[in-house]
Formats: C-alpha cells, sequence, structure tokens
C-alpha cells in the first residue's frame, strides 16, 4: 500500500469520528425528549417488561388492551416524580426485574384475572420504572420533554407488545405469545439474579 | 495522484462534513416564522395544544366550534396583554389544562360546551400571555405574536380534524392512549412544579422550559 493510500484512509478514518452523543449531558429540549426517550430502549429489563405489558393486555382481549397501556404511563408519571425530586424508592431494581418476572409468567399461564387486578399489578410495577426514569434525568434537560421521551417510548414498547400478542387469535400464535410470555419471565428471573 | 487515489481522497472530504447544526437558534428565521413556530418548541404549550386538539376532534370539531372560537378569542388578547404581565408563572396554568384536557380525552368524557369553551380560553390565555417575544423592535414584535397566535390556532384546528376523522375503533382507542402519554407528561411536570426545589437537580423543575423561551 502507498503512502499516499496509507494517508487517504487515515484521513477517511478521520473523518468518520462523529461527536459522541452521550446521553447525560443531554441538553435543552431535543437532548432532554431523545435522553428520555432513549432510556427505556437502554435497559433491557425495562424493554422487555414494557412489551409484556403489551402482550398481556392484548390477552387478555378487550378492555384490557388499552386500560394497561392506560393506566402504566399514568402511574409511571407518579414514579417518575418520585425520581425527579429524589426521594429513594428501595428496591427498584427488583421492582423491575420482578415485573417482568410476574407480567411474563402471567401470560406465559395464560392468567386471566380480573380487569382491576391486572391493571393494579400493572400499575405497581410501573412506580418502579417510572422511578428508574425520573432519577436519571439529565442535568439541564427539560423536564417535560424528557417525561414525554420516556412516556412515549414506553407507550411505542406496549404497542410492540400488543403488536405480537394479537396473535393469540390462531392456535399456533396463542403458543407462541404464551412462549413470548415464558421468555420475559425467564429473562425477569435472569435480571433478578443479575445474570444480565 | 492516481484516479483510484483522487477518488479516495474526495470520498474522504465528502465525510468531513458533519451533522448539520443549522436551526440551533431560531436566528434567521424572521421573526413572524419565528412566532408561529414558539408554540411547538416550548413543551408545555406544544403539550396543552395538542391535548386540547385531541379533545376537540374526540368531541367532534363541529361540537367545538365555539371552544375554538373561545380559543382564539383568548390567544389573542393574551399575546396583547403578553408585554405587562412578565414574572408570572404561566406554565401551572398552561400544564393544568393541559391535563384535564388529556384525562378527558383518556376517559372519553362527553365534556360540555361550556367545559370544553373554559378549557380552551384556559389554554390560549395562558400560551398568549407566555409568548411575549423579548428585545425586538415594535414591528417584529407584533410579527412574532401574530405568528404565534396563528401557529398555536392551526395547530389545535390540524389535531382535532385529523381526530375528528377517525372512525375506526382502534384508532379511538389510538387516540385515548395518546391522551394518556399526555396527560402523564403534564401531571408530572405539574406536581414537579408544585415540589420545592429537588434535592439533586439544584435547579427548578421548570428552568427547563422556562428557558426554551
Amino acid at each position: 500500500m502507498s503512502a499516499r493510500l496509507r494517508l487517504v484512509l487515515l484521513l477517511l478514518m478521520l473523518a468518520g469520528t462523529d461527536a459522541a452523543l452521550a446521553h447525560s449531558d443531554a441538553q435543552g429540549l431535543a437532548g432532554g425528549f431523545f435522553s428520555g426517550f432513549a432510556h427505556p430502549l437502554r435497559g433491557l429489563d425495562h424493554l422487555i417488561a414494557m412489551v409484556g405489558v403489551g402482550l398481556w393486555g392484548a390477552f387478555l382481549g378487550r378492555p384490557a388492551i388499552w386500560v394497561l397501556p392506560v393506566v402504566f404511563p399514568l402511574v409511571m408519571a407518579f414514579g417518575g416524580l418520585l425520581g425527579l425530586i429524589g426521594m429513594p424508592l428501595p428496591g427498584v431494581e427488583v421492582g423491575i426485574a420482578l415485573s417482568a418476572l410476574v407480567i411474563g409468567a402471567m401470560v406465559a399461564l395464560a392468567a386471566r384475572p380480573p380487569l382491576w387486578v391486572a391493571a393494579v399489578i400493572v400499575g405497581a410495577f410501573a412506580v418502579f420504572h417510572g422511578h428508574a426514569h425520573g432519577t436519571e434525568l439529565p442535568e439541564a434537560a427539560n423536564a417535560l420533554a424528557y417525561s414525554l421521551g420516556f412516556v412515549i417510548a414506553t407507550g411505542l414498547l406496549h404497542l410492540a407488545g400488543i403488536a405480537f400478542g394479537l396473535l393469540v387469535r390462531w392456535p399456533l400464535g396463542n403458543r407462541a405469545v404464551r412462549a413470548g410470555g415464558g421468555c420475559i419471565a425467564a429473562a425477569g428471573v435472569g435480571f433478578l439474579f443479575g445474570v444480565w | 495522484m492516481s484516479a483510484r487515489t483522487l477518488w479516495l481522497a474526495l470520498t474522504a472530504l465528502a465525510m468531513v462534513p458533519s451533522l448539520a447544526g443549522a436551526h440551533g437558534d431560531i436566528k434567521g428565521l424572521g421573526s413572524f416564522y419565528a412566532g408561529a413556530l414558539h408554540p411547538f418548541l416550548v413543551p408545555a404549550h406544544l403539550v396543552a395544544l395538542l391535548g386540547l386538539g385531541l379533545l376537540v376532534g374526540q368531541r367532534g370539531l363541529a361540537f367545538g366550534r365555539y371552544p375554538m372560537l373561545a380559543l382564539l378569542l383568548a390567544l389573542l388578547t393574551g399575546l396583547v396583554a403578553s408585554g405587562s404581565v412578565a414574572g408570572f408563572d404561566l406554565e401551572r396554568p398552561v400544564l393544568g389544562g393541559a391535563a384535564l384536557c388529556a384525562l378527558a380525552v383518556v376517559a372519553a368524557l362527553p365534556l360540555p360546551r361550556w367545559a370544553l369553551f373554559a378549557l380552551a380560553a384556559l389554554i390560549g390565555a395562558g400560551i398568549g400571555l407566555g409568548s411575549a417575544p423579548e428585545g425586538r423592535f415594535e414591528s417584529a414584535r407584533w410579527s412574532s405574536l401574530a405568528g404565534t397566535g396563528l401557529g398555536a390556532f392551526l395547530a389545535v384546528i390540524v389535531v382535532g380534524a385529523l381526530v375528528d376523522r377517525l372512525r375506526p375503533s382502534w384508532a379511538r382507542v389510538g387516540i385515548r392512549i395518546a391522551g394518556s402519554w399526555l396527560a402523564a407528561s403534564a401531571l408530572l411536570v405539574l406536581a414537579l412544579s408544585f415540589v420545592t426545589t429537588p434535592p439533586v437537580r439544584g435547579s427548578s423543575p421548570v428552568a427547563g422550559a422556562n428557558a426554551a423561551r
């Protein structure tokens, strides 16, 4: 390889580098929104549990299919407030891991509790998820933009779970959804014991 | 230099320009356009306008004709008076209105027309009063205020019209879910604004939103 070619390749490598888009120093509106939006997506425990909520809602059918995704963000906002003001909540990580375990197990075992019981279970876990999101509000990020970001990302993850859960109307799909619930519960066990 | 090397060098040069930093500031957009964008750049205003739009659309655009008139009048009044109310905390009323609208959407409450009227007036006045442009010449100031009024009003009309057209049951459910997202965010920040200075953040919880203005 000629020296000139090496120089050009070096230029290419240098040109490929870009500004680091770290979330912790997010500033202002766009930073706040994207930082909040990315938070539920960056944590596998959050992501799996949120998909589980949508999956369970779809599995239970109407009206749970929309009640659970409506209850979750509203209660999560309360947890987010606790996190934003710095109020400690014991066992946040355990609560998040348990949310994946319990909700996944509900789907895997085809549990069909009354709607209010399902809403209470989901709402109780929403506090832990909200607290985790609220605690990590970046300095100088806009609180409303950040909260909108994590609420919308959470809702979209619910939607992903609902989309998968809609397979439940077919026999094979029903088995696939329950198997998905089993995987979520297994992941919850992994989070609980620090495997992941 | 060979053709291959030249091609590589050109590729390298083409990759050097990074993310365009345009529009980092609203400078250069012109006062009218800057004013029109203002409601979309202040999160509390945007959430309130979206919440009101969802509510008006859910109840039906025809039902919301007079509340929309109230919104327009309150916006105009607020914008005209915006220079004289500096120092007031206008975020709480706007967020409160947004939360009420969004909760009504979630519950699909058949609000009476007077309640919709009151919510539209509250949000319109709050946004109008809270949109005073700073440090502008008189003509540019009025141009900016006109842009804000038009932008805010059109936002509600467009969202309302879109929602009004949605008929499938899954779409109506989607509207209620979107309402829950707005309600959650508005309630969170509203509650946060009532809490004393948070120990961890070191700044006012609403400082970010205020700084965005």
